[in-house]
């Protein structure tokens, strides 16, 4: 046999060694470039066994198949040495990028951390949208009102013992600190025509000062006029709010009292949320009686009542015709009550352990 | 006011058990706030014994031996009193007994001597009284029998929560009316108490009638203060003290015992609830009485020895010298009742309430007398009152009523009568009242009532001033009838839009935004120092003035606040000295000053304001805190604030040195469409050190409602940009006084159709550039909406930019 001669046996071992030469190569390829280096140089256009490949025309026809099926055994042979090492390289350089080193999760978050808002507003943007979903539009008025409104026209005259009920701030040259929400019902009434029905939130004043009281302190007062409005509808919104508040099973008591501007009046009793109207606490403190109600099992939530037709003849409604019912919630009560914070000066201490707890 | 149990049970018959008397009235508007109750001890453990035999200690000089018989057994008994002889009947604790010290009696050996219990004294078992001794009993005590039964300690007292217009329940008879007609008890005819102990045969007031003429004559010269007066003598008294029973009650409602005269008055005014008044005879100027306006009168000593100026409308009573009493008020010290006292004349009147209040008020005197008349006497019992006390206290001063009684001037039989329309009972509460139960209800509390053409008609008694209207009555029907009867029913409404004050869903907004971006809300009081209010004027014109306040709680709360920043300074301080390093903070609020006219007519002016502060490091992206706060991290507060405000442009800042609270180079004046809407500043170093606060911080304080009325509408959609844009940097050499703004609104002012945005990157001093000056790095975005612009297009376009802000800036480009 002389060199250039095509045999089959020639072209076979040709293809053995383009097989064992490709399998080492393919297995050494440092990276994806090295690997598609050694492919081009089998496979290729140019490459070793697709020059081997075009000889094949120089066999006779009767060994032609069986050289080729030398050939694609080895070019299979070949395709897989390739996608192993390619695979082997593709994982180590994915566990290369993957290696780095380990992000502290735990260290904090950039940026100033999230502030508080304070826990008088929560509530009372919690109560005021409850009444603005039972249809209750929100009215605002002045918190340095003068006498007619917040004393004569909600039938409070001057030298009337009613007004030891509200120690009131005075300022000097004959105004004064609004004791109740309840001046904005008059100024509302005053500009619009019933049917109405309105919340007043807002800042009011005493002159008190203790754990229970603070010399300012936040109200909501209510109001609904039209024609038909009845107690009966009172105790249902009153009920269906504090029940939004406190809960569905909240037991609720109606209480005949007496406020100036409303009559009949009422005071509204909550079974006590801390011990669920048992009036018992904790065995051994205060003799197993419940701190919060005194063991009573009830806790004074709110001031209600019909509107007196007085107020309404003083703003100018014919009391014949309409009728309505007034309410006034104490907000640090509530939240108090809600959030069980036990002192209401911790609301204007400016305290941020304790702001930050809500 | 303090109202006995078994006082409420001499008028009222088969009264039910406390806790359902108590529940009853507190369910029908009489709140029962509290229930004393009777110590709870075992009866065994404090009974009535019998001193056998008294003889000195042995090893003490102070102290003696008793023997005592306790109804079972003889006891020894050590005692550090001396009040008491051999047959006495005292009060014996037994060994285990607790007293109101808290201490528990043992059995133990004192110098000595065994002692099997304790003989007490009145403080010693939280009785009545103040003698130091121990208390010696009557005879009829038998020993062994419960102490508290005998001392009349075993009672119920109920704290009751009157409401103003209740002034017929100041009295134990008003209570034990309201609980007859609360506990459906029979109240006709109602028993007038007896006069001597309680349980005693009772006793008419017919039988009370006196005879004759009185000594006295009285006369009512001022109608409109005084409606009526009586007046009754009583002679040949003793003053002494008053029995044992009347004490007992006395101190059960409060009052302390202190003769035999005053006790009668105040037992009385608490039984029936009429005011009396008992002056000395003898000190008395001649024998007219007469009740008018102090008119001309200065001044008027009352009975504790202080001089009161009086008002030309106080009502006095006045003898033929002069003022003897302020009317419905306090007596007069010159003739009041003392030790040497036989002779009074016992006053019962009917004052106006009005008059009465504003006397007391004006004076700072309140008195049960005043409080009363404020509230309304009944006047069916002003001359039984004065019957009742002149025969109590002839019996306990073994006196004798001298004449009848002196009137002046009518007192009213009955009130009003009111018509009652049954249709607006239902109108009023919801649900029809049958007419029937409507009487009864009324019936019960002594209102006579019948019905005629379809309506009622109730006479309104005496003793209900405050029934004056139908609605009066409706109320009294419904408590009666019962609250809860009345089941609630939802209301029927046309709908309609509930709506919230823009200025408020504002504030609702801003409040979750500026927490979410690391600060925290406060409320602070609206009350603020005259000191801080002229530090920090807040957002009121210059002139405004603060509104002070006639009443301040304290001193350094004496106006209100014109400025929210001194609630927040006050709360950084606070936080400060607790350790707390970075504080951010937000207040929204209402501030006022009176910003026009004259001090007498003070016309206030309210600002819903926005403040906020900032103090202390910052967090970065690396952990832990750096630096101090900045302006321009207040700015980006205040970004945030105009984005919730809905302005998209931001405000536009201008520097001002007008500030007193700020720091006059480093504060600028926010405006708005080019209205002042507030101001924003490093806080003024001396205020920071006058409140030793750290010097770096930053405040700001807006009029929420001016930001809310721009009420901004959307801009209308601008084209989106189709083709790429091109942007230059420039770098300006200026002075340190120069504004980054003024670059940037120079080459808006340009309006060059290209520029697209304008925008600062570098703000650089230090190395390379000289002192007094900075270096400006400025980026212009370049853009057309026709096409790609190209290299030279740009280029010709930035240097016209270039050369325009120099030249009118009169800056220069650093190379």
């Amino acid at each position: 046999m002389t060199a250039g001669t095509v045999t089959l046996a020639s072209i076979e071992r040709e293809l053995e060694d383009i097989e064992r030469d490709a399998v080492v190569r393919a297995a050494e390829a440092a990276d994806a470039a090295a690997l598609e280096a050694v492919r081009v140089g089998v496979l290729g256009k140019k490459g070793s066994l697709t020059k081997v490949l075009r000889g094949l025309a120089g066999l006779d026809g009767g060994e032609r198949p069986q050289a080729g099926q030398v050939a694609n055994r080895v070019k299979k042979a070949v395709d897989e040495a390739l996608a192993v090492r390619r695979e082997a390289i593709g994982t180590a350089r994915l566990a290369a990028r993957l290696g780095g080193p380990q992000v502290d999760v735990t260290l904090p978050a950039s940026g100033q951390p999230t502030g508080h808002v304070h826990p008088l507003s929560v509530v009372m943007d919690e109560l005021c949208g409850i009444f603005l979903s039972l249809g209750f539009s929100i009215a605002e008025g002045p918190e340095v009102e003068d006498d007619f409104h917040n004393f004569e026209a909600l039938n409070i005259p001057a030298d009337h013992p009613a007004r030891d009920m509200q120690d009131t701030f005075f300022i000097e040259g004959g105004r004064l600190l609004r004791t109740h929400t309840s001046p904005v019902q008059v100024r509302t009434m005053k500009g619009t025509e019933p049917p109405l029905m309105i919340v007043a939130p807002g800042a009011v004043y005493r002159h008190d000062d203790d754990v229970t009281h603070s010399p300012m302190f936040h109200q909501i007062e209510g109001l609904m006029v039209g024609r038909g409005v009845t107690f009966r509808n009172l105790k249902a919104v009153l009920t269906e709010f504090l029940a939004r508040i406190f809960g569905p099973d909240l037991a609720v008591k109606f209480r005949p009292s007496y406020f100036p501007f409303t009559e009949p009046s009422a005071e509204v009793d909550i079974g006590c949320v801390m011990c669920r109207g048992t009036g018992s606490g904790d065995a051994g403190a205060d003799a197993g009686r419940c701190k919060v109600c005194k063991g009573t099992g009830w806790l004074e939530i709110l001031g209600c009542g019909m509107v007196h037709p007085k107020v309404f003849a003083d703003v100018g409604y014919d009391p014949e015709v309409y009728t309505g019912f007034a309410f006034g919630i104490g907000v640090e009560r509530i939240a108090m009550l809600k959030l069980r914070i036990d002192d209401i000066r911790l609301f204007y201490g400016h305290d941020m352990r304790f702001l930050a707890q809500f | 006011m303090r109202v006995p149990y078994s006082w409420l049970g001499e008028f009222v018959e088969n009264l039910p058990a406390p806790d359902v008397v108590a529940e009853r009235l507190t369910m029908s508007g009489l709140e029962v706030e509290s229930i004393e109750r009777p110590p709870e001890m075992p009866a065994e453990l404090l009974v009535v014994a019998r001193i056998e035999e008294k003889r000195p200690h042995p090893n003490a000089d102070r102290l003696s031996l008793c023997t005592v018989f306790d109804g079972e057994m003889i006891r020894e008994i050590v005692c550090g009193a001396q009040n008491m002889e051999a047959g006495d009947h005292v009060v014996l604790a037994k060994p285990g007994a607790r007293m109101a010290g808290g201490m528990t009696i043992k059995k133990s050996k004192i110098r000595g001597a065994v002692s099997e219990g304790m003989l007490c004294s009145s403080a010693e078992i939280g009785a009545w009284g103040d003698s130091p001794g121990i208390i010696i009993l009557a005879e009829s005590a038998e020993p062994g029998a419960a102490a508290y039964d005998v001392l009349g300690l075993d009672d119920c007292v109920f704290e009751l929560g009157i409401t103003p217009n209740r002034g017929d329940c100041l009295s134990i008879r008003g209570v034990a009316r309201e609980v007859a007609a609360v506990c459906r008890l029979s109240t006709s005819p109602m028993l007038m108490p007896s006069l001597g102990s309680p349980g005693a045969t009772p006793v008419r007031v017919s039988e009370l009638e006196s005879k004759g003429d009185s000594p006295f004559e009285v006369e009512v010269e001022e109608r409109d203060g005084c409606l009526a007066y009586r007046g009754i003598v009583v002679d040949g008294l003793r003053i002494g003290s008053s029995p044992d029973w009347m004490q007992r009650r006395l101190a059960a409602c409060g009052l302390r015992p202190i003769n035999n005269i005053v006790d009668v008055t105040n037992y009385v005014l608490f039984e029936l609830g009429q005011p009396l008044h008992a002056f000395d005879t003898a000190l008395l100027a001649g024998n007219r009485i007469s009740a008018r306006s102090a008119g001309a009168l200065r001044e008027f000593i009352t009975l504790d020895d202080e001089t009161r100026e009086l008002e030309p409308s106080d009502i006095v009573i006045c003898d033929g010298s002069g003022p003897v009493a302020l009317g419905g008020v306090m007596g007069g010290a010159s003739t009041a009742v003392s030790d040497s006292t036989t002779s009074i004349f016992l006053e019962a009147a009917l004052f106006d309430s009005a008059r009465i209040r504003s006397t007391a008020r004006r004076l700072g005197l309140l008195s049960d007398s005043s409080y009363r008349f404020e509230r309304g006497v009944d006047s069916a019992m002003t001359e039984t009152a004065l019957l009742r006390a002149a025969a109590l206290i002839a019996k306990t001063g073994g006196g004798v009523i001298r004449g009848g009684v002196a009137r002046a001037g009518e007192l009213p039989v009955h009130g009003p009568v009111v018509r009652l329309r049954p249709e607006r009972i239902e109108r009023v509460l919801g649900s029809p009242v049958p007419t029937g139960d409507a009487l009864a209800a009324l019936c019960r509390l002594g209102i006579k009532a019948g019905e005629t053409g379809g309506a009622i008609e109730a006479r309104v008694p005496t003793h209900r001033p405050d029934i004056e209207a139908e609605i009066d009555l409706i109320e009294e029907v419904a408590r009666i009838h019962g609250y809860e009867k009345f089941t609630p029913e939802m209301p029927v409404f046309s709908m309609h839009a509930a709506e919230t004050p823009p200025v408020r869903s504002f504030a609702q907004r801003l409040r979750s935004e500026l927490a979410a971006i690391g600060l925290s809300e406060i409320v602070a009081l609206s009350f603020c120092s005259a000191e801080m209010n002229r530090a920090c004027p807040g957002l009121h014109t210059a002139e405004a003035r603060a509104l002070k306040l006639r009443n301040p709680l304290r001193a350094d709360e004496g106006e209100m606040r014109k400025s929210l920043l001194p609630g927040l300074l006050d709360a950084l301080r606070t936080n400060c000295r607790n350790g707390v390093r970075t504080v951010d903070l937000f207040c929204s609020g209402r501030t006022m000053a009176a910003d026009h006219g004259s001090a007498e007519a003070v016309e206030p002016v309210e600002i819903d304001a926005l403040a906020a502060l900032i103090c202390g490091p910052r967090r970065g992206r690396e952990p832990g805190l750096v630096g101090e706060a900045s302006f321009a991290d207040l700015k980006a507060v205040l970004s945030r604030v105009a984005r919730s405000a809905g302005i998209r442009e931001g405000f536009e800042l201008v520097p001002t040195d007008k500030r007193p609270e700020l720091h006059p180079r480093a504060a600028a004046d926010i405006r708005f469409s080019g209205e002042s809407v507030g101001s924003v500043g490093q806080l003024h170093p001396l205020l920071a050190e006058t409140l030793e606060l750290n010097q770096h911080t930053y405040v700001f304080e807006i009029d929420s409602r001016k930001l809310v009325a721009y009420a901004p509408r959307h801009p209308g959609l601008k084209q989106v940009a189709r083709f790429p844009s091109s942007a230059r940097d420039v770098s300006f050499l200026a002075s340190e006084e120069l504004l980054a703004g003024d670059i940037v609104a120079t080459i808006d002012g340009l309006q060059e159709p290209l520029v697209e945005m304008v925008e600062i990157f570098d703000d650089y001093r230090g190395r390379g550039v000289e002192a007094g000056n900075k270096a400006l790095g400025i980026t212009v975005v370049y853009r057309s909406g026709k096409g790609t612009l190209t290299e030279e297009e740009v280029s010709a376009v930035h240097a016209r930019v270039v050369a325009a802000v120099t030249r009118r800036l009169n800056i220069s480009v650093r190379g």
